[in-house]
């Protein structure tokens, strides 16, 4: 009797021990980016803008962004690199219209089993925390085209992105990967029924460079001063109507 | 002679201290609506307008332009 008592303990010890790494078991993902449509009215340029868009897309490439994932959360972040995050003005200019590229948010955290999104977003040069209660959402159309990334096989499938500082519906192209069936991905391009491998966006194509297994606990970062999705609608809404107003 | 000098060295100190520079390579005719107005064409090309995302490019590039350190008013 006292055996089996022990068996049962051991046996119920056993199984915590795999469930808890098994929880905590996730990816360590680098997205790299691919810019697209950079030199559109190329005859209007001038030698000098020419060569700081040829630059821009230089600097565009070197870009790198790091989604930590598991099945509860994810964080996504830029990669600080030494030759392009330098104090030097130009370099500080190529950066800033690399970046451009993407308009991805600084960080985001979801939290998947709440189905909410903490994000910093740099506007005019200012960070803002912001806090949303839902996910972003795309209404994906999931296509039957499937294409292998980084040696995994993925499926199309398209969505619509609503961005409120352009203030137009734009179309989303995402390739997800089944297999890894975490809803995940690049910034706010996520909700599918696996990792988003690949995502195409309006001037570049952010797609899978590496991916690893990792055991670490993705945790959600201090946001400080934190906003509401609501009032920084409001914010974007204001802040955008006087710059359009003045600069445009 | 001696007023000549005078005057030579009252024009040096006030060029001097306003801040006159002869090694920048800043075109004399670059005021500060011009240098804008290229920086703001530059986005709009890349991006169809001015907005809460790309302004802090536009006034970076201003500013580059403005103090000479790029010069994009010119091939």
């Amino acid at each position: 009797m006292k055996m089996t008592k022990m068996k049962i303990t051991l046996l119920t010890f056993l199984s915590l021990l795999v469930f808890e790494t098994y929880a905590q078991k996730g990816y360590k993902v680098i997205y790299n980016v691919k810019p697209i449509d950079v030199f559109k009215d190329e005859k209007t340029y001038s030698k000098r803008v020419k060569y700081i868009l040829e630059k821009t897309i230089e600097y565009s490439k070197k870009e790198r962004y790091i989604l930590l994932v598991n099945n509860n959360n994810s964080y996504f972040f830029r990669k600080a690199r030494m030759d392009i995050d330098s104090d030097d003005k130009l370099t500080m200019l190529y950066s800033k219209l690399a970046k451009l590229q993407t308009t991805f948010n600084v960080n985001v955290f979801v939290n998947f089993q709440k189905n909410k999104i903490d994000f910093i977003r740099n506007l005019a040069g200012k960070d803002y925390y912001v806090h949303k209660d839902e996910f972003y959402n795309f209404s994906w159309d999931i296509k039957n085209k499937t294409k292998v990334i980084s040696g995994l096989e993925a499926k199309k499938a398209v969505g619509k992105y609503y961005d409120i500082i352009r203030d137009k519906e734009f179309e989303i192209i995402a390739w997800f990967i089944p297999s890894i069936p975490i809803p995940a991905g690049p910034d706010v391009y996520f909700g599918l029924p696996g990792l988003v491998g690949e995502v195409h966006l309006r001037k570049a194509i952010v797609k899978i460079e590496s991916i690893e297994e990792i055991d670490e606990i993705v945790r959600q970062p201090n946001f400080e001063d934190v906003m509401t999705y609501s009032d920084y609608l409001d914010f974007v809404t204001k802040a955008n109507a006087k710059i359009k107003r003045d600069y445009n | 002679m001696k007023s000549f000098i005078l005057i030579l060295m009252l024009s040096f100190f006030v060029f001097g201290s306003s801040g006159f520079k002869p090694t920048k390579s800043t075109p004399p005719d670059v005021t500060e609506a011009s240098c804008f107005s290229t920086a703001r064409t530059i986005v709009i090309n890349r991006d169809g307008e001015v907005n809460l995302d790309n302004v802090d490019t536009v006034n970076w590039l201003t500013w580059l332009c403005e103090e000479g350190h790029l010069n994009i008013l010119y091939p």
